[in-house]
């Protein structure tokens, strides 16, 4: 059915680029049914579309709002006339079909991948000599973070700002006081709290019905491998079937994990844990809230999750309503036997779509100096505080650094984040947005993380990547479950070398840390 | 010319749906030739390179370590949804035209094929609260009755029998109208002559109902022999974990896996390529071995 799908595409690409073939070179092609305001600036303002893939909900409901303020002010204080157009299903297929009609937008947020694919075929700018004019952008996002739109030794994509890695353990406050417990800091307390959890009857009802610990997927253990200087490989807070990062970068050095003696260690120390039959038997398939679902209703003491999915306001609400003498409180990541702690990986990869520019723009240079200045303007403290908040002393007001968001701000500044185009500094943009949970965002932010680097490799040809990251997963579920003995360790990197060729993606991985300068 | 002349309306009545046939089903074809080459979004299908080699894109789906259990898997998941998904069908529709009243059997036949119409997230929603570890009520009355919980969703001995229960249960009544139907256009008077003769309800069932629907049991059977290779991608994907990749990852899964990520058009036109000539080559044979018994499509 997929496959159909597929070849129906296909054909209406190939006819799309059929027809439209010789008038790829013909001025503005933004013809797409977004809601353009008609130009109101005096001089002929410059037609700029931009794509991403996503939707809005303003305060006048789906899509964006009857005034949309941020875009009237980019207009005005750029003389430019800004086509938004957003696709919340299918991105990737609708944007190849606009490439390949020869109808680029003017600037995409697309993932890694496609710039890949995209640059392979000659179909973006090369920004390498647009830097110097980019100015403020590169100092918003960072020189080193700029490095990271380098594919194929070129400058196709911008970076955006880093996001912020959240997620850590969190624990029922409520029950540790109930069975007189103190929070686990080491990996020990940790095992016996959680073996107190299951035994010991932690909600009082005289019944044993509760468990240790949950989460989705491996990621559960995020904080275990991290005791031993490792991660199993998924991420920060991934499903089942996520890529595996494991290229960690230590001390200026990268390391794969999978090759680190303490991998052995933490597998075995993980074993332990569901042996005893304080984890979640399902921890492998709970998908989507089902993990959260099964803590909030009093089954889990220990749950595996970031800030925004526990504390939010309607987060509380459910867990406080099932029970009203819930107390979840985080907890930092516990340390190992060699004083190590990780609460999971700090992905160095961008963590989000990347900036790309079509190449036909070469020959538009009036077009490309506006997005320059777009890209510029967003990035200035000015600029950012609009895409981020709206407009000052409407929508927050400003006493030095310090944001404060109106009510009315509240009310409508919920699709700005769409005009983000370089980013936002993270974590003042969420405390700012929300005040009340400061310090829980705060303490995620600062917990220890491992430095991974998978997502800045290009895949080598012939490595089967899909293959090979399913081989992983499985191998170390069956050494987590025991249905492995450890002591094969060796015979599953061995397997992993030689049927699936691991080799080339490891030499990738080097190749592309010294290129990027990683190590130091 | 003469016979043409005379059906002429009849031609043209036909004209739309063979110009239907043409753009949709058959023109499309051409977009089959990009899984012989190293498909490039912008150059177009004909503007693409060849691959090199031709078979490029099928040698990574054969050389890739886990075909032969792909394979395997899509198969037995095929095969066990074809058996396990018939038979019912065609019980349920034969105690449904054997039902005295009338109005039973319309709120049986509406039920039944309700569920036909909820998404397989729905339908995993539903599994999961029967049938979870932890939580779901199968799990708790074991408990009550002193069994050990069991693991329905991710134990690979459960795993298959899980999509093929849910799969039996999502299209039961559905899969039992063409049946009904079927069973509808026996010519009363053949039951009415063996009531005559004495022949008992389990006789006519066995003796009149089956050999009147046999037709289109076999028509259905051999249709769905053409989709052997489609196991099911949508339940399949939202099901499965990685406890039991090894008895659910199908060939379909592992091309979204796989393809995902690096935007392999000609993988996926080659896999679906490979999948079509299997189900062609089934059918073919399944209608040859169905004419020698008097029963084929055509």
């Amino acid at each position: 059915m997929k496959l159909k799908a597929v070849t129906a595409i296909l054909l209406v690409a190939s006819l799309l680029a059929a027809c439209s073939g010789n008038k790829s070179q013909s001025e503005n092609p933004s013809e797409s049914p977004s809601n353009a305001p008609s130009p109101s600036a005096s001089a002929d303002p410059v037609k700029i579309e931009v794509m991403q893939e996503g939707s809005v909900t303003s305060a006048d409901g789906p899509g964006f709002p009857k005034d949309d303020f941020v875009k009237k002010e980019l207009n005005k204080k750029l003389n430019i006339d800004l086509t938004m157009t957003l696709e919340a299903s299918e991105f990737a297929t609708k944007i190849n079909t606009r490439m390949a009609g020869g109808t680029p937008p003017d600037l995409m947020l697309i993932s890694k991948d496609q710039i890949q694919s995209y640059a392979k075929n000659g179909v973006l700018l090369d920004l390498g000599p647009y830097l110097d004019k980019l100015g403020d952008y590169s100092e918003f996002v960072g020189a080193d973070e700029v490095k990271k739109g380098v594919v194929a030794g070129k400058q196709y994509a911008l970076p955006r700002t880093n996001g912020l890695e959240v997620g850590t353990y969190w624990i029922r406050k409520d029950w540790l006081d109930h069975l007189k417990l103190s929070p686990p800091t080491t990996v020990e307390e940790l095992f016996n709290v959680a073996k107190a959890f299951t035994e010991n009857d932690p909600d009082g009802n005289g019944k044993k019905d509760t468990f240790g610990i949950t989460g989705n997927g491996i990621s559960t253990f995020s904080p275990l491998f991290g005791a031993f200087g490792v991660t199993p490989g998924t991420t920060a807070l991934g499903g089942s079937t996520e890529s595996a990062p494991v290229s960690i970068l230590k001390d200026g050095k990268v390391g794969n994990a999978l090759y680190d003696p303490a991998m052995k260690d933490a597998l075995t120390e993980v074993k332990k844990f569901i042996d005893a039959g304080v984890v979640d038997p399902e921890f492998l398939s709970n998908k989507g809230n089902t993990a959260k679902d099964k803590a909030f209703q009093g089954k889990f003491g220990i749950i595996y999750d970031g800030w925004s999915g526990m504390i939010k306001e309607a987060a509380v609400k459910v867990w406080k309503e099932a029970n009203p003498n819930a107390d979840w409180a985080q907890l930092a990541a516990p340390k190992g036997p060699n004083g190590l702690q990780f609460a999971g990986i700090d992905d160095l990869g961008p963590s989000y779509n990347l900036l790309a520019l079509p190449k036909t723009l070469e020959k538009q240079p009036e077009k490309l100096n506006k997005i320059i200045e777009l890209l510029n303007y967003v990035s200035t403290t000015e600029g950012n505080r609009l895409v981020d908040y709206g407009l000052e002393n409407v929508h927050y007001t400003a006493s030095g650094d310090t944001i404060t968001i109106t009510e009315q701000g509240k009310k409508e500044n919920g699709y700005t984040f769409v005009y983000q185009f370089t980013g936002r500094p993270e974590l003042t943009y969420l405390q700012t947005k929300f005040p009340d949970q400061a310090d829980y965002i705060n303490f995620e932010a600062e917990l220890p993380r491992l430095p991974v680097v998978d997502k800045l490799v290009d895949i080598p040809e012939g490595y089967m990547k899909a293959d090979a990251d399913r081989f992983v997963q499985e191998q170390l579920t069956n050494f987590m479950y025991g249905k492995t003995p450890i002591a094969e360790y060796d015979k599953f990197l061995e397997t992993l070398e030689n049927t699936f060729s691991y080799k080339l993606y490891t030499d990738s991985v080097e190749k592309t840390v010294a290129e990027l300068g990683l190590e130091k | 010319m003469t016979a043409w002349r005379k059906n002429k309306v009849y031609y043209m009545m036909l004209f739309p749906l063979v110009a239907w046939y043409i753009l949709f089903k058959y023109v499309p074809m051409y977009g089959v030739i990009i899984s012989f080459k190293d498909y490039n979004i912008l150059a177009g299908i004909s503007g693409s390179d060849w691959a090199d080699p031709w078979y490029k894109y099928f040698e990574m789906l054969f050389k890739s370590p886990y075909f032969s259990q792909l394979l395997t898997n899509t198969l037995l998941i095929s095969c066990y949804k074809l058996i396990f998904g018939m038979a019912p069908s065609i019980i349920l529709a034969i105690l449904l035209n054997e039902s005295r009243s009338v109005r039973l059997k319309r709120w049986v036949q509406t039920l039944s094929y309700m569920p036909h119409f909820l998404s397989w997230v729905i339908v995993y929603g539903i599994a999961v609260a029967f049938l979870s570890e932890t939580t779901g009520l199968i799990n708790r009355w074991l408990g009550d009755l002193g069994y050990d919980a069991i693991s329905f969703l991710s134990a690979p001995e459960w795993f298959r029998s899980v999509l093929v229960g849910t799969d039996v249960w999502k299209d039961l009544g559905w899969g039992a109208i063409i049946y009904l139907a079927a069973i509808a256009g026996i010519d009363p008077s053949l039951y009415e002559a063996a009531m005559m003769d004495g022949a008992g309800r389990l006789r006519r069932m066995w003796s009149i109902t089956l050999p009147g629907i046999a037709n289109v049991i076999v028509l259905l059977l051999i249709l769905k022999l053409g989709y052997i290779m489609d196991a099911g991608f949508d339940q399949i994907f939202i099901f499965y974990n990685v406890r039991v990749y090894s008895v659910g990852d199908i060939i379909d899964t592992w091309v979204y896996r796989t393809g995902l990520e690096q935007l392999n058009f000609s993988l996926a036109a080659a896999v679906g390529l490979f999948k079509s000539v299997i189900g062609m080559a089934l059918v073919l044979t399944a209608n040859k071995i169905a004419r020698r018994w008097g029963g084929g499509i055509w």
